[in-house]
């Protein structure tokens, strides 16, 4: 009878614990791109790709990126309308504006698209890069995100701020999988909590107290990614003298990629041109 | 005698024991311990709910609002009235153990096994099950909804099935001992209320347990198994993420289908115990025994069919939310009864204020309060108001956590003797009710003061709602300090417990002079009970101030005094 | 936990002193005054203005029906509390002590059914019975259609626009900002229908008629003041009717669990004059500009 018991405890502590052991995927990790290097928009995984089978890996140093590719976004034709947010019956995000807040979604000022997310989409094979030691922010202010889109390396922490007097949660899925990434509150003024990703990828992030509230974090593995300014101009700095692959995309109007060849010291520019 | 021999080592005894003592006993200090841990999970929520400090975030105060939910009524007052049971129905109606004393020595250590998963879902990334102590599904069903439905509410959903499979064989152990094994001359209307309780309340969770169990692995398929059982598809960020076409309303009929009914099963056992205190500490017999019995039985009947009351507002349709108003309203009927007769039994007493009766008459008050309360709820259109707010909170704190801990800190202060052959301190245990009764009692009024106002529960922060402000907001504090008062108060109680069982003064076989039948073994009972002979019941269980004799007490195993009592027409 | 091996009718080794006081003694003093001060404290608490002033028809019937009950029970805890005090200061061994008979006994079991049958079925039947029936039975006269959507952790408000017919969605089309209530753009009856965050605006005097539905988890439509709460619950379209009193704003409240912002969960309902409302309402726009 006791060992009988005693098999029982057993075999219950063992599910208990194999329950435990075998979770790890609700946490920032979860990233479609580990299934394969077919990985379309925005997502930077290429360059991971089939490093396994490549000895000749080289430790990059800010003094092997001499090269520069700078350039600019466009629009062309007529701006897509943008919807105007209504943040009434929120006791502090209404009265957080004067004028009316647009919906980020298109922001395209003079024919310049802002918010379009640049990266070396391959190129880059052999390079190993070092985990940054700066940090990038996401904030919460205005019942906003502030970047609206923001490039992050893996391993890279991100600090997400509260700037506002009201609850906000940061609800993050991987868009490939629609997996959780995380999901927490931040419930007061300058309440800021950091997480990092381990797995390149694109996260969808939205604040589900105010709907209106959504950005997007793309993982990459490397650091040369940049997000187009109001002005739709973009930099990609201090990259070794290679060929490359460069991709543009935005959360609405898709992806675009162009080849570009630098020298050592050498600055190219590039113009990406979306359209409806 | 036993089909079991008496245990030899320390580990036969005391841990794996058959005996029904030792279980019982174990289930108590089990049930302690678990309280122990839900008690400073209720004190983190008034802590927030009173001092909104960062302590904690939403997300965590969910999911310590859930764990105490679920530990108090599953993990604590549940297993208490298994100890209670397990110690005291073999002993009232004269057997000398349980009918399957292995079963009842699984029942516990599975129940163990069940609070050691239920605990470990605080471990889990994404932390404990967040989702309510009802779990409704789809917020419960998957991650996506909330942190806590990760791997926490996976492992309470096992933690639930393991608890209602130990209740289960706990609970065909009490009806098979209750009709099998009463010693001869125990008829079914010469047993203690107690008993009946217990008896009742065992067929009403055998009935109710089992759709629970179902719910809950259907919302284990639903989570893991890809089925859609509750699930409909939803929209998470934006993404349509597909998850089934079910019914949520499913899962909580199903749910209330057993909640309603588990209510009585915890509180009837606790109701019917106070007779026994009452007779002993008023000298005279409980008051209308029958038709307490027969209050009882409709009781339970009205039970099971009554728990849509819980649903008015989910969108039934209306006809059903109108039977079930009609239906839950007439419950007070039978409960009026049993209260009327536990105020009777008050009547014309010989009182003797120990603390057991103290514990004994603030149950009563309680039950008073708590059972007007469920009228609110009960009827239909002012349930519309008071659904999901602090008046459902404070109603059901006041019925299944105040009525069941004063009624179970009777209970133990009343049969302490018996279980360890010591007296508990009096002083200690008049301190103990003085700061525990009026807090407790407080607090949970004060809550429905609260739900009067219209705050809604498992609120985080309280202030986001305008209305709240001033009345509602004015009484947070206030239930917070007077909850801190309740629990620290149960240091006491802990104190008094552990060193009476060991340093007490001896209390010897009867120390109330009561009546019924475990007075007649020895304290602590041995193995097996009463000695070689198992005592013959003669009358009713209540024979206080008995007519006719100049004797305070009859007892149900002493002979008749008059006639020889090999005269006396023993029943079989 | 020794265990003391002795026959069931050996003497007690040290039987425990037992004190047959008499008269009530301070124990007993002390929990009268308990029971009395206690009860007197709570229904006059009760009684007390708690609840925010109804403001609409159906929360005046609710508001009915928990006065009855506030005053009905009242009496019976008062009555009951005051009785059992009264036995607790009678008791201290009154040696006259005759057992009540069978009959007595039987007695006061029918009483408190009757009494009890009658106070809480009175509550149901008459006394809240029309309440629920307007609520949910009766259709309601010229109402104002509007639809709530709950999701996590905010309420949209949906006009049907010029048209007066509310448009098709789909919970596949829901995309933030652009289009938080999922509606087909390819529908004309969508494309004028007015979205309005989370404020709901009515006007007075007219009953509303809320559809609610939930693009996720169950949540629970509740106004305080209006009394009045409904759940939604995802994959069906539930009701609430209201008919507002008086103008003014009044708060929405989630009152199901619904998530970690479930506390947050806050929205607005704006009362405004008839007139008042057409303005406004006239004033909208589509959300897809139509």
């Amino acid at each position: 009878m006791f060992r009988l018991l005693t098999l029982f405890l057993c075999l219950s502590a063992a599910a208990l614990v194999g329950c435990g052991g075998s979770d790890n995927a609700s946490d920032s990790d979860g990233c479609g791109c580990e299934a394969g290097c077919g990985c379309d928009d925005g997502c930077g995984c290429d360059d991971g790709c089939g490093d396994d089978d490549d000895d000749g890996k080289r430790a990059y140093t800010a003094a092997a990126g001499t090269a520069t590719i700078k350039g600019v976004v466009n629009w062309s034709g007529k701006a897509p309308r943008r919807v105007a947010i209504k943040m009434g019956g929120d006791k502090f995000c209404s009265t957080a504006h004067d004028d009316t807040i647009l919906s980020e979604s298109w922001s395209i000022t003079d024919n310049k698209l802002q918010n379009v997310f640049v990266q070396v989409k391959s190129g880059l094979k052999g390079w190993t890069f070092e985990k940054p030691k700066d940090k990038k922010v996401l904030d919460q202010t205005g019942c906003m995100y502030d970047p609206h889109v923001l490039g992050i390396q893996t391993g890279q922490d991100l600090t997400i701020r509260n700037s506002d007097p009201t609850m906000h949660n940061i609800h993050a899925i991987v868009f490939d999988t629609k997996k959780n990434a995380f999901n927490f509150a931040q419930t007061k003024q300058g309440q800021e909590n950091t997480r990092s990703f381990r797995r390149p990828g694109r996260y969808y992030v939205k604040c589900d107290v105010h709907g209106w509230m959504s950005c997007h974090i793309i993982v990459t593995r490397n650091p040369f990614h940049d997000v187009s300014a109001a002005d739709g101009s973009f930099t990609l700095a201090k990259l070794p003298p290679g060929e490359y692959e460069i991709s543009a995309w935005h959360e609405k109007a898709g992806t675009k990629t162009q080849t570009v060849k630098v020298g050592a010291g050498e600055t190219k520019e590039i113009v990406f041109t979306f359209s409806r | 005698m036993l089909d079991h021999p008496a245990p030899k080592g320390f580990l036969s005894r005391y841990v794996f024991s058959l005996d029904h003592k030792v279980i019982g006993i174990q289930y108590i200090v089990g049930a302690i311990v678990m309280g122990l841990v839900a008690a400073y999970l209720a004190l983190l929520i008034r802590t927030q709910l009173a001092w909104s400090g960062a302590i904690q975030q939403p997300e965590d105060y969910l999911a310590i609002v859930t764990m105490h939910g679920t530990l108090m009524v599953f993990f604590v007052v549940s297993p208490l009235l298994s100890g209670l049971g397990n110690y005291l129905i073999p002993l009232h109606i004269g057997a000398r153990d349980m009918a399957y004393p292995l079963l009842n020595m699984l029942s516990f250590w599975i129940y163990v096994l069940a609070s050691v998963i239920m605990l470990a879902s605080f471990l889990m990334p994404g932390g404990a099950a967040a989702g309510g102590w009802t779990a409704y599904p789809p917020l419960s069903g998957s991650e996506s909804f909330l942190p806590g439905s990760g791997w926490g509410q996976t492992l309470w959903i096992l933690g639930m099935a393991l608890f209602i499979t130990s209740f289960t064989m706990g609970g065909l152990n009490f009806l098979t001992t209750i009709l099998n094994m009463r010693t001869k001359g125990m008829t079914l209307f010469r047993m203690p209320l107690t008993v009946w309780g217990f008896l009742v309340a065992t067929v009403l969770a055998l009935l109710a347990f089992p759709p629970l169990t179902a719910a809950a692995l259907m919302l284990l398929f639903d989570r893991h198994g890809g089925t859609s059982f509750f699930m409909v598809d939803a929209v998470i960020n934006d993404q349509l993420i597909a998850m089934g076409d079910g019914t949520p309303l499913l899962f909580q009929h199903l749910f209330w289908f057993l909640g309603h009914p588990e209510v009585y099963v915890i509180v009837l056992p606790c109701i019917c115990l106070l007779f026994e205190v009452l007779a002993a500490f008023t000298r005279r017999p409980a008051f209308g025994y029958r038709p307490s019995i027969y209050a009882l039985l409709c009781v339970g009947l009205l039970s099971m069919i009554v728990w849509g009351h819980h649903m008015f507002v989910t969108g039934m349709n209306p006809w059903v939310g109108k039977y079930f108003s009609i239906a839950t309203v007439i419950i007070t009927a039978p409960f009026a009864v049993i209260g009327v007769n536990l105020v009777a039994s008050v009547w014309r007493a010989r009182l003797r204020l120990a603390t057991p009766m103290l514990f004994a008459l603030a149950t009563i008050s309680a039950i008073g309060f708590g059972g007007v309360g469920g009228l609110f709820l009960g009827t239909m259109t002012s349930d519309i108001y008071f659904h999901d707010t602090y008046f459902v909170v404070g109603h059901f704190h006041l019925m299944i956590g105040t009525v069941t801990m004063l009624s179970i800190m009777a209970a133990i202060y009343f049969w302490f003797p018996k279980m360890f052959g010591k007296m508990m301190s009096e002083k200690l245990g008049k301190l103990h009710f003085w700061l525990t009764a009026p807090s407790m009692m407080a607090v949970f009024i004060l809550m429905h003061m609260q739900g009067l106002g219209g705050m809604v529960r498992r609120t985080y922060d309280t202030s986001v709602y305008t209305y709240n402000e001033g009345a509602n907001s004015s009484l947070t504090t206030p239930i917070t300090i007077l909850a801190m008062i309740a629990v620290g108060a149960q240091a006491i109680f802990l104190w008094n417990f552990f060193y009476s069982a060991f340093k007490g003064q001896p209390s010897g076989r009867n120390p109330w002079e009561a009546s019924t039948l475990e007075w007649e073994a020895p304290s602590p009972p041995p193995h097996g009970n009463f000695g070689d002979e198992l005592p013959i019941v003669h009358r009713g269980p209540y024979e206080y101030s008995p007519e006719g004799v100049d004797q305070d007490v009859l007892p149900q195993a002493a002979p008749d005094p008059d006639v020889a009592s090999t005269d006396t027409e023993i029943p079989e | 936990m020794t265990e003391t091996v002795e026959s069931p009718t050996a003497p007690d080794p040290k039987p425990y002193q037992w004190n047959n006081g008499s008269g009530p003694g301070g124990g007993a003093l002390l929990l009268i005054a308990f029971f009395l001060i206690g009860t007197i404290t709570v229904i006059a608490g009760f009684m007390a203005g708690w609840r925010p002033p109804a403001a609409s028809e159906e929360g005046q019937g609710i508001d009915e029906t928990i006065t009855y009950l506030l005053v009905s029970t009242g009496v019976i805890v008062l009555v009951g509390h005051a009785v059992l005090c009264w036995f607790l200061l009678k008791g201290g061994g009154t040696s006259e002590y005759r057992r009540p008979s069978a009959k007595t006994e039987w007695l006061f079991g029918l009483i408190p059914v009757i009494l009890m049958l009658a106070i809480s079925e009175a509550g149901v039947l008459i006394v809240s019975g029309p309440v629920w029936d307007s609520l949910f039975v009766e259709k309601p006269v010229n109402p104002v259609r509007v639809e709530v959507i709950g999701k996590q952790f905010e309420w949209i408000v949906r006009y049907p626009g010029k048209d007066g017919i509310f448009g098709k969605f789909a919970l596949k089309w829901v995309h933030g900002v652009d289009n938080p209530a999922g509606l087909d753009d390819t529908d004309d009856n969508a494309l004028d229908d007015v979205l309005n965050g989370k404020v709901l605006v009515v006007p007075v005097g007219r009953p509303v008629v809320v559809s609610l539905r939930s693009h996720d988890v169950i949540h629970s439509f509740f106004v305080p003041d209006f009394r009045v709460k409904q759940d939604l619950l995802p994959g069906y379209t539930t009701e609430i009717k209201f008919t507002p009193t008086r103008t003014g704003k009044f708060e929405i409240a989630c009152a199901e669990l619904c998530g970690l912002g479930h506390y947050n969960m806050r929205g607005e309902v704006h009362v405004l004059p008839q007139e008042e409302y057409d303005t406004w309402i006239r004033s909208q726009t589509g959300h897809f500009g139509g």
